[in-house]
């Protein structure tokens, strides 16, 4: 790692004046750290000064880091995937949010990685973390995937950058019509669906945020009936190859409304509009039409050399979460 | 105090009971290994390596590596390289951050050139077959062609290669991670310009090495002792993990191909088998042992070939060339098995070799469950049950290396001898075979390993340590022991042949005589010491069979492990706890060969862009199956090889098991989701 | 040898512009007059003198005011919101958050029960300090990533990679390493039971699974096969010991281990 001094903030808002501190070229946020000091190891980040929001909270001493406020789920930057994964009130609130953050990576990481940290994290391509690789994403002329490794890599997307986006609670947070809110620019908040871009419109970093910006904390709306379904290679640590995610409104066993995403597919948390439609009316018991509906996923896919099992695997993590969301027991354990 | 979990293999060994004599110092972290050893005033060490499969150098800024604040000294012979990994020279520096620091502001330069990464770069398609074969296959009622492809695995030892060198100006020590504590000494004198009575190698612990640690100091330690020498300080160098990924050796990856003509009863009339072993850069170390020789397959003709490309080079793993071997075999058999429509268990109970492993196979069945086994492919359910299984065996070796037990005045007895432990418990089964051997409880011998300054033993490869060292200590303790009984035989004025020594008790004619504590305190103030005796040669060589019961996910190919029974016989057992604990570690390891590990190589740049644990995947906790491991003691004598058979069967079982479960066989390595899917299409994975 | 980036070396990029150096003789930025640069900004000497106050030093009463913790405290309080009455020696500016480093400063950590200080920089992580600085090698080096949990920690009774956190981070709570878990050569229960059943071989992986053991069973006094198979998800063991470590954590609990079958 380079020399960098740290800052100590008291408040997210004296994060976000040292973000735009002008005695420091390149201030960064820190906030569990898990991925940010896997940058500094690697030489990818140079940072002069590290910004430690670690325990930073922007809520009051009595507000719980997970909590429910006017009948939504609230949740501090600073919360950790643990405490979402454990937090009664995500369970009840939004079950697909704490499914999502107790099935990313390890006890250990858990523990520490943040729910702002988990959104805003860099992603995993191989490519990118080599710091030998001059790609795209560090002002390369080059994405190596393409002709390169790319079994994890993107199957939705045009490129000219094609990887996952890593985040579990991105797309969960979708589903659940998310809200991220911030402080240090002009605005107060922005949807979830706004937080991230497609690299067609700037592939030197992901999100949205402006420089300055600092999260301080999620709301997303009551989705009681939502689950999450992941396929892994490995069931230890470790990355899942499709994610899926669900919200659902039943009737009965009728599916009223949907709100679908998946994880692990492209280079933002991807919505699954069409597949919403399609379970539109649906019953649950309706094995061949779930089926059908779930197919749908890999509409407009485009899967790269090595990765095209994955428009095999989205369908079936598809229709596992929505089996999920709707509490029904599947022949697989999930 | 026992442990009643296993039933099975109560009463199997000498020891059934005794606990793993360093498992304190183990488990409370006391421990030292050599990277835990940061000594006053050490310079850290990094090799410099070049980033590419293959490269030229275009030069690299020294002066600025050199100016940052610790780095004391830089040395770069830049050179074109040809793979990720290699060095091209150091950088030194008072602190782990200025060393680092330093090799970040060398800013080297490269131009990439072109690579091959994999055997197909070389190997496009198969030979025509051999005109033997062609006879045999034309007039057979069978016949099996198939590739079957395993990958680069790499050691992934947890501990890293590397050393400490505690040096003074005319001594030194050596910490090092090894395998090999003599051949450390043996290779270090030049380096550090002094001889070799003048350092001292330990290794007490060593984080694993699974044969990559064997063979000599190593680069590593080498470059730290000349840094050592000509600064006159000590000197630390460890690999990180990409550098252990990229250039402390790997298991070959393999292509074989076979051809074999056989009867629809199952007897193998034979054919030819055509095998390549991925040898990264260098010539040669990529054979399989394909045929194995475990099975009657008739008359196989056999031609290998090593394929070079831009990737570091081979080590012994584990029982070298056999996994792969085993993969291929134990599968090309499932397959002529479901072709001649027998079940693969009857099949290898038709044509194995070996009675004991007939015997084990008849055992495993039972205990596996092999009964609820299903036809191939005949269920419709989304995750489905497969079973498979495999053979193994390993030869003998001869006793050797030197040992010597000391018994003191004041009745502690040491055992020593300079061979390492390397988790396989050897310093346990030297302190129970020193006890059992004179006739007193363990507690009572303090085992002494790991230092070049004691009585020389072999390296720790080859499954050869057991089988040497155990008849070796043994005997100088039989002779200790005698010495002892002659002794107080002359003081007391009796006949030798009259005494013995049990329970920590001198006996006469079978009755107690002295206590352990009054007949040692006759001895004279050096005590007695041996290091002679004729050891025991041990004939024969050790057998197993593994069953693996698995399901499989249909929908998406994941694969979940159930149930592995191994059975192993390695003679006389001398620690059941350690005995176990290397069955199941290699279980756990041709599991996690079977299903993960694959060190994967851009295409193009030739870069390992998986030298981590995040993306190079060894299996955990989450992934296990239960596993039973059961000693095959019944017959056994002698001291055998154990640490290496028990790796050996377990992925061709698990292939094996997922053929069973969906009916199609997926012949590459590892059995990832994608192929699954693949192969459940009916597509050749 | 912690905090390694790969020893590849950088392609020919553009590097990053380096830190920001005030010119010689230019104000520090911070609005109080002196005329020190970036890198002296943090004090040499741990007293803060009514000179150094003046001159734009925020007192050290009303830092540990500032973040809420009292005047007495020596940094060893338990607790989440307890940090920097640990951080002595540092500068302080009266507009904004404490900034530390780049240089080394002495912090004071508590390790096992112990306060320890050490002079560390902020890009320094737990697990080379504990290694290097304090001798406590039992928490190991072996991905350097966070991938393998071989350097497990507990930070507040929560398992943690030390190779991912800061030192720095470290202020303020209370770590506990594997050698902390033994008190006064007792060994742990879990310790115990490991040996019994010989849940090691190496042993190198074996002070972050010991560790991560004595998580599971802090959080799960009696936990399933499955409770520890996600508990110990996080850990890697390359000689392959997961079998008797699992027996291990459910004797450990009281349960029975898994009980092998007697054969026919």
């Amino acid at each position: 790692m380079n020399k960098f001094s740290m800052a100590q903030p008291r408040t997210p808002a004296e994060a976000a004046t040292l973000l735009v501190d002008k005695r420091f070229s390149l201030p960064m946020l820190k906030a569990g750290g898990i991925d940010v000091v896997d940058h500094l190891k690697e030489g990818l980040y140079q940072p002069d000064l590290l910004i430690n929001i670690r325990r930073t909270r922007a809520g009051d001493a009595g507000t719980a880091n997970v909590s429910e406020a006017g009948g939504k789920l609230r949740i501090e930057s600073s919360a950790t995937l643990a405490d979402i994964a454990v937090s009664e009130v995500a369970l009840r609130l939004a079950p697909v949010l704490a499914q999502a953050a107790g099935n990313a990576a390890s006890p250990q990481v858990r523990n520490v990685a943040t729910a702002a940290g988990n959104l805003l994290q860099r992603p995993r391509c191989w490519y990118y973390r080599h710091e030998q690789f001059d790609c795209l994403k560090k002002g390369g002329p080059t994405c190596f995937a393409i002709e390169g490794e790319n079994r994890y890599h993107a199957i939705f997307g045009d490129g000219p950058c094609h990887i996952v986006h890593p985040s579990n609670l991105a797309p969960a947070m979708w589903v659940c019509n998310g809200t991220i809110h911030v402080i240090g620019g002009d605005r107060a908040s922005l949807p979830i669906a706004d937080l991230f871009h497609m690299p067609e419109r700037g592939v030197r970093d992901e999100h949205n945020l402006k420089p300055g910006e600092v999260v301080t904390h999620l709301t997303c709306e009551a989705s009681p009936k939502s689950g999450f379904y992941a396929v892994k290679e490995k069931q230890s640590f470790d990355w899942p190859v499709v994610a899926a995610f669900a919200v659902l409104a039943l009737d009965g066993p009728t599916i009223t409304s949907a709100r679908i995403a998946a994880g692990a597919v492209a280079p933002i948390p991807w919505p699954l509009p069409n597949v919403a439609a399609a379970l539109k009316n649906l019953s649950l018991d309706d094995d061949v039409g779930l089926r059908k509906a779930c197919a749908l996923a890999t509409e407009g896919a485009k899967p790269m050399s090595e990765n095209g099992y994955k428009l095999k695997l989205l369908p079936v993590a598809v229709r596992r979460a929505v089996l999920i969301a709707a509490g029904r027991k599947m022949e697989v354990e999930a | 105090m026992p442990t009643t979990n296993r039933p099975i293999n109560a009463g199997s060994s000498m020891n059934d009971d005794t606990s793993r004599l360093d498992g304190v110092a183990k488990v409370t972290g006391a421990a030292k290994y050599g990277r835990d050893r940061y000594l006053p005033n050490a310079l850290y060490v990094a090799l410099i390596r070049c980033p590419f499969g293959a490269a030229e150098f275009e030069g690299c800024n020294e002066d600025a590596a050199k100016a940052i604040h610790g780095v004391v000294d830089v040395s770069v012979a830049g050179k074109e390289c040809s793979y990720h990994g290699q060095s091209i020279g150091h950088v030194a520096a008072d602190s782990p951050q200025a060393m680092v620091r330093g090799i970040s502001a060398l800013k080297v330069k490269w131009k990439r050139k072109s690579v091959k990464t994999r055997i197909s770069d070389s190997v496009k398609e198969n030979p025509a077959i051999g005109d033997k074969a062609k006879s045999i296959l034309d007039s057979a009622e069978l016949t099996h062609e198939a590739v079957y492809s395993t990958p680069v695995q790499t050691h992934s030892s947890l501990e890293t290669h590397g050393g400490a060198i505690d040096y003074t100006g005319d001594r030194a020590t050596i910490y090092a991670s090894t395998q090999g504590t003599s051949s450390v000494k043996d290779g270090l004198s030049g380096p550090l310009g002094l001889s070799q009575s003048d350092y001292e190698v330990v290794c007490e612990y060593v984080g694993g090495g699974f044969g990559s640690k064997l063979g000599g100091p190593g680069k590593e330690i080498t470059t730290a002792a000349k840094l050592a020498a000509k600064y006159k300080r000590p000197a630390y160098l460890f690999c990180n993990r990409s550098e252990e990924h990229l250039d402390t050796g790997n298991r070959p990856s393999s292509r074989t191909l076979v051809r074999v003509g056989f009867k629809k009863d199952g007897t193998i009339l034979g054919g030819e088998v055509r095998v390549w072993g991925g040898v990264g850069i260098a010539k040669g170390g990529g054979g399989a042992n394909i045929p194995s020789g475990r099975y009657q397959l008739g008359d196989i003709s056999k031609n290998s070939e090593d394929v070079s490309f831009n990737a570091g080079g081979p080590r012994a793993f584990r029982a070298p060339g056999h996994p792969q071997a085993a993969f291929a075999e134990e599968l090309m058999l499932d397959e002529i098995a479901a072709k001649a429509g027998i079940d693969p268990l009857e099949l290898r109970k038709k044509i194995v070799k070996d009675k004991i492993i007939q015997e084990m196979l008849e055992l495993g069945g039972n205990l596996i469950g092999w009964k609820d086994r299903k036809p191939n492919g005949s269920q419709k359910s989304t995750m489905r049950t497969g079973y498979g299984m495999g053979v193994t065996s390993w030869g003998s070796a001869s006793p050797g290396g030197e040992a010597e037990v000391v018994i003191n005045r004041d009745g502690s007895v040491e055992s020593r001898t300079g061979t390492q432990d390397i988790g396989t418990g050897q310093r346990t089964t030297m302190g129970i075979v020193t006890a059992d051997a004179i006739g007193i409880p363990l507690k009572m011998v303090t085992v002494r390993i790991g230092r070049s300054t004691l009585p020389p033993g072999p390296g720790s490869g080859g499954s050869v340590t057991s089988p040497m060292t155990a008849p070796t200590m043994t005997a100088a303790a039989k002779d200790a022991k005698k010495k002892l009984l002659n002794l107080l035989a002359q003081q007391l004025t009796l006949n030798a042949d009259d005494l013995d020594i049990k329970d920590g008790q001198v006996t006469k004619a079978g009755q107690p005589l002295l206590s352990w504590a009054d007949a040692c305190s006759k001895l004279p103030n050096e005590g007695i010491s041996s290091d002679g005796g004729k050891a025991e040669s041990g004939k024969g060589g050790s057998q197993g069979a593994q069953f693996v019961k698995l399901q499989v996910d249909t929908e998406t190919g994941v694969i979940r492990l159930n149930h592995v029974v191994a059975i192993q016989s390695c003679g006389k057992v001398i620690c059941r706890k350690t005995a176990e604990s290397q069955i199941i570690g290699g279980v756990i390891q041709g599991l996690s060969y079977a299903l993960f590990e694959n060190k994967i190589l851009d295409r193009n740049v030739g870069t390992m862009v998986n030298d981590n644990f995040e993306w190079y995947k060894i299996l955990g906790p989450s992934d296990m199956p239960h596993i039973e491991p059961v000693l095959w003691a019944k017959g056994q004598t002698g001291i055998r090889a154990l640490g290496e058979p028990p790796t050996i069967p377990t992925a061709g079982a698990t292939a094996c098991a997922l053929f069973n479960a969906i009916g199609h066989p997926v012949r590459n390595l590892p059995l990832t989701p994608d192929k699954v899917l693949l192969a459940l299409e009916g597509g050749v994975a | 040898m912690p905090d390694n980036a790969p020893p590849s070396s950088r392609p020919d990029m553009s590097p990053p512009p380096p830190p920001v150096q005030p010119a010689a003789g230019s104000t520090c930025g911070s609005g109080c007059g002196c005329t020190r640069t970036n890198s002296t900004l943090v004090a040499a000497s741990t007293n803060i003198t009514p000179e150094a106050s003046a001159a734009g030093v925020v007192s050290r009463r009303f830092f540990m005011k500032t973040l809420g913790v009292s005047a007495a405290a020596t940094g060893l309080s338990a607790g989440a919101d307890a940090r920097a009455a640990s951080l002595i020696g540092e500068e302080r500016r009266i507009d904004g958050p404490p900034i530390v480093g780049p240089d080394p400063i002495d912090v004071t950590l508590s390790i096992n029960g112990k306060a320890e200080v050490v002079k560390i920089e902020p890009a320094t992580t737990l697990l080379h300090t504990l290694r290097m600085d304090l001798n406590l090698t039992g928490s190991k080096e072996i991905c350097d990533r966070g991938s393998c949990g071989g350097c497990s920690v507990l930070v507040d009774g929560k398992l943690v990679n030390s190779c991912l956190m800061l030192a720095m981070d470290a202020v303020g709570t209370q770590i506990t390493t594997i050698e902390g878990l033994s008190k006064d050569g007792k060994l742990d229960p879990i310790q115990e039971s490991f040996i019994r059943h010989d849940a090691l071989q190496c042993g190198y992986c074996t002070p972050g699974l010991v560790v991560a053991c004595r998580a599971i069973l802090n959080d799960k006094p009696k936990p399933s096969l499955d409770e520890i198979k996600t508990g110990l998800g996080g850990n890697i063991c390359r000689c392959g010991t997961y079998t008797n470590i699992f027996n291990a954590v459910l004797e450990a609990s009281g349960q029975s281990p898994i009980m092998d079958q007697k054969g026919v």
